[in-house]
């Protein structure tokens, strides 16, 4: 194979999704739907918030543990919370739970009420993601006290060699003054070399503990020459490269599993988001992955690729590439693109006057029309499922591919054995099993801004063999 | 130095100490509640996980605190303020403020266990929660526990040393059971690096002999019993096994996960080192070199407390993994629920992360700080019988 021309690629720092950590999930508890939104805690160990929302108000009782996804302990669950039913709203149970350690993690819930008993599993990836800095109370505080503790020992060092050993009613002399003087001194040698050692110490285990910050995988892409799949003809072909920048020694790159029949799902962005593909790259090697690439304009792009490890955590890698511009290869299979409003779908958001605020379960819930305006009638899964959401900010910084049953990743959710929503069927046995004459014109996914700013949402669905992309913007406050 | 002249007070002085006055009682129970609540807090996340502020381990633990200091401002107060002429003869000055010099430590004890909450707080958020006892906010925090043992230490000693022999017995007898307090909190410290696993390693007895002789030595010489250090190693020892015995029978499950063994129970740490046996061979060793150089008697002393050590603990760490071990009296089956069932503590197996090399050079290094332990415990005993304050 040949590199052609300039290909500039770098990478950068991401997450699962990116900037967008919390877990909305729709699924099925036995005959009880619930709405879970888990906030999985920045440090690990730490504590996780945890949200159900139900459908039924013959729930009596809902209890939340956490626990391993995969592995011995994912067997032996801890003792159950109880989950507290809100005073405004009684459907509505919260609660928290220590994630101990890093990895991918559950939260099962268990709903008691008038139809029996039925559980959901929630997979939340655990990956500490910063630590915190110590406000200026707190430093105040703590250097009040250390001083005061230095000084303290040196006075009482100082006093214990001074008159420890009098007689009662003997008064220092100065002999013993002396020796006092020499201890404090002494005593104030040892409180600095303590404090010396002690920030020394402190600063080893910050660095221990940094060590632990998650590290996405890196992806280098590139540009090269070669015959795609079923063509005779050489064509430029997308290289991408995984490397490990060194975090956890569990994670690999050779462990990724199917997400949705696709072991990797790329999507490809303008800085304008004014174009997109949704691409899924084959595997190429260890590590290596290759798409051929479809027609590009020159320009930068930004590459988001979501892969999901055997262990149940997704990651998303990003990567940014800058090319000529690229003949390529016809678009095919699961592969689809958004060019511009002129490509557009006939989709419409179906939203009431509410302003869109952050960190808040919202179901976004969108309509398919026929050409006349009229209910489509023609929706196809879509790699098994009814549609795809893709909410990006402007910026970039924000990145989260969303399904029907929320932005739990379906590979993690496999592993769980748990029932999600599909966003459409009523029997929770349909779920994952819809021929196209099942499934409704409208689609609904649940998920929850992060963070205030303008957003980009894509929406994808499958009409009649043909991959239509709806493209919506998003102020939120 | 001079002498005031103070006949009545020092008369009052002896009068007062006839008897162990309350403000001795309540720091010796304010050690006990601390070793106490650290072991129950331990086997607390060895069973259960999870803790709040308010768990009965941890109101254990605070009230060590708490009664220290009542006796330490009783006693300063009083001293400072108050018409104890006689206290104020025998006590020290420090910031204007009068009172013995084991209240002042007992007070700074409980000042370091006060810094420590915030510290520990912020770095439960910073870091997450350790899982880990060495630490540097639980350094701190046991900064204020030996702070407050140091300074339960000294002032038995001042009152003891002044004390006349009736009563100087009932106070030696509290005196050597704050010492085992002292030693069972040492070790309680350490269980990191001395499980079952670790006993046939050379950290193993580098760590033990950090400290452990220093403390049975000098409280042995200061209170001039014949047979203290046994006694105070049988303290530990008791402590040790009442808790390994007493604690199971308090139903608990795991709140934390992951959990690998399913748990019923409170789960105790391990039966206690057999510290009693070198403590024993040190003992006879001390009554019998009274007139040798300390140098000469520490290397004797060290040498027999760490052979000792050595030959009863090895064979003991081979019976601990047998099924012979795994009942309530040897409690070898206590495993955390959080224990790696694929481990080689939940095997019964030593950990082999040593070589050859390795270990011999380490056991020789423990050997040696064996015997510089055993020297600064001869020099810290005969200084603490000079304590009067």
């Amino acid at each position: 194979m040949l590199a052609l021309g300039l290909v500039l690629a770098t990478a950068r720092s991401a997450s699962a999704h990116i900037g967008s950590p919390d877990v909305y999930l729709d699924g099925q508890a036995g005959p009880y739907r619930l709405f879970v939104t888990v906030r999985p805690p920045r440090v690990i160990p730490g504590v996780a918030d945890v949200e159900i929302l139900t459908t039924d108000a013959g729930v009596r009782d809902v209890r939340i543990v956490p626990l391993p996804l995969v592995g011995a302990a994912a067997q032996f669950a801890p003792v159950p919370d109880v989950a507290t039913r809100s005073p405004e709203d009684p459907q509505l149970f919260t609660g928290h739970l220590w994630m101990m350690t890093i990895g991918e993690w559950q939260v099962r819930v268990t709903v008691d009420g008038d139809k029996g008993t039925g559980t959901l599993s929630v997979p939340v990836p655990t990956l500490p993601q910063s630590t915190l800095g110590m406000n200026p109370a707190v430093r105040g505080v703590l250097i009040a006290f250390m001083l005061l503790l230095s000084i303290g020992f040196i006075v009482i060092v100082a006093a214990m060699f001074r008159e420890a050993r009098l007689e009662p009613g003997a008064a220092p002399g100065p002999d013993a003054r002396r020796r006092g003087r020499i201890a404090g001194a002494a005593a104030a040698i040892v409180a600095g070399v303590t404090i010396f050692l002690g920030n020394y110490w402190w600063t080893a285990e910050a660095s221990t503990y940094a060590g632990y910050i998650y590290k996405p995988l890196q992806m280098t892409p590139s540009i090269v020459s070669g015959v795609a799949s079923g063509s005779s003809q050489t064509s430029p072909i997308l290289h991408l490269s995984i490397h490990d920048p060194g975090w956890i020694f569990t994670r690999r790159v050779d462990d990724f599993e199917p997400d949705h029949d696709h072991l990797m799902h790329l999507f490809v962005v303008s800085p304008d988001l004014d174009r997109f593909w949704h691409l899924h790259p084959a595997p190429a090697s260890t590590g290596a992955f290759e798409q051929p690439l479809p027609d590009l304009p020159a320009g930068s792009y930004e590459l988001f690729a979501d892969v999901v490890h055997r262990t149940g955590v997704p990651e998303t890698i990003t990567a940014s590439l800058d090319v000529p511009a690229t003949s390529g290869t016809p678009l095919s299979g699961d592969d689809s693109a958004w060019t511009g409003p002129a490509s557009n779908g006939r989709i419409a958001w179906v939203r009431d006057s509410q302003p869109l605020t952050t960190k808040r379960l919202t179901m976004f819930t969108f309509r398919v029309e026929g050409a006349s305006g009229q209910p489509a009638t023609d929706l196809e899964l879509y790699m098994g499922m009814p549609g795809h959401a893709i909410f990006v900010r402007k910026d970039r910084r924000v990145f989260a591919h969303v399904h029907p049953a929320g932005s739990a990743p379906m590979a993690s959710l496999a592993l769980t054995g748990s029932a999600p929503h599909t966003g459409h069927a009523s029997d929770p046995a349909q779920a994952g099993h819809e021929t196209h004459a099942s499934i409704p014109p409208t689609v609904t996914f649940p998920y929850g801004f992060p963070e205030p700013g303008d957003y980009r949402i894509f929406v994808q669905v499958k009409r009649a063999g043909r991959i239509e992309t709806g493209v919506f913007d998003a102020r939120v406050d | 130095m001079s002498t005031l002249a103070a006949t009545a007070p020092t008369v009052a002085l002896e009068r007062r100490t006839t008897s162990i006055p309350w403000y001795l009682w309540c720091a010796a129970l304010a050690v006990t509640s601390a070793y106490i609540g650290g072991y129950w807090d331990i086997a607390w996340h060895r069973s259960i996980g999870r803790d709040t502020f308010w768990t009965a381990p941890h109101m254990a633990i605070y009230a060590c605190g708490v009664l220290a200091g009542i006796s330490s401002a009783y006693l300063i107060f009083n001293t400072t303020f108050g018409r104890a002429g006689a206290m104020r003869a025998a006590s020290v000055r420090i910031w204007g403020l009068y009172g013995p010099l084991g209240a002042f430590i007992c007070a700074w004890g409980g000042v370091a266990m006060l810094a420590s909450a915030p510290f520990d707080d912020w770095w439960h958020n910073a870091y997450g929660l350790d899982v880990k006892i060495i630490s540097p906010p639980h350094m701190v925090l046991a900064g204020g526990f030996f702070g407050i043992e140091f300074g339960t230490v000294m002032l038995m000693l001042a009152f003891m040393n002044r004390a006349s022999d009736r009563t100087r017995a009932a106070l030696e007898r509290l005196f050597l059971y704050v010492g085992g307090t002292c030693l069972a909190e040492s070790l309680l410290l350490k269980l990191e690096y001395i499980d079952r696993s670790d006993m046939h390693s050379a950290l193993f007895f580098i760590v033990v002999s950090i400290g452990t002789p220093a403390i049975l030595v000098a409280i042995g010489v200061a209170s001039t019993r014949r047979w203290a250090c046994t006694i105070v190693s049988a303290v530990y020892m008791a402590f040790g096994v009442a808790l390994l015995w007493i604690l199971p029978l308090a139903p608990a499950e795991p709140k934390l996960g992951p959990v690998y063994i399913p748990v019923t129970h409170l789960i105790p740490w391990e039966f206690p080192l057999l510290i009693v046996v070198p403590a024993l061979v040190v003992d006879l060793i001390l009554q019998r070199t009274d007139t040798w150089r300390p140098f000469l008697r520490a290397a004797a002393a060290g040498l027999a407390f760490f052979a000792t050590f050595v030959a009863v603990q090895w064979p003991f760490a081979n019976f601990l993994m047998t099924p012979a071990a795994r009942n309530r009296l040897f409690g070898a089956h206590y495993m955390g629920y959080n224990t790696r069932p694929g481990s080689a503590y939940a095997n019964f197996q030593f950990f082999t992360r040593e070589s050859t090399t390795a270990f011999w050079r380490g056991m020789v290094i423990a050997m040696l700080i064996t015997c510089l332990m055993t020297w600064i415990g001869l020099h810290a005993g005969r200084a603490m019988q000079r304590i009067k304050r």
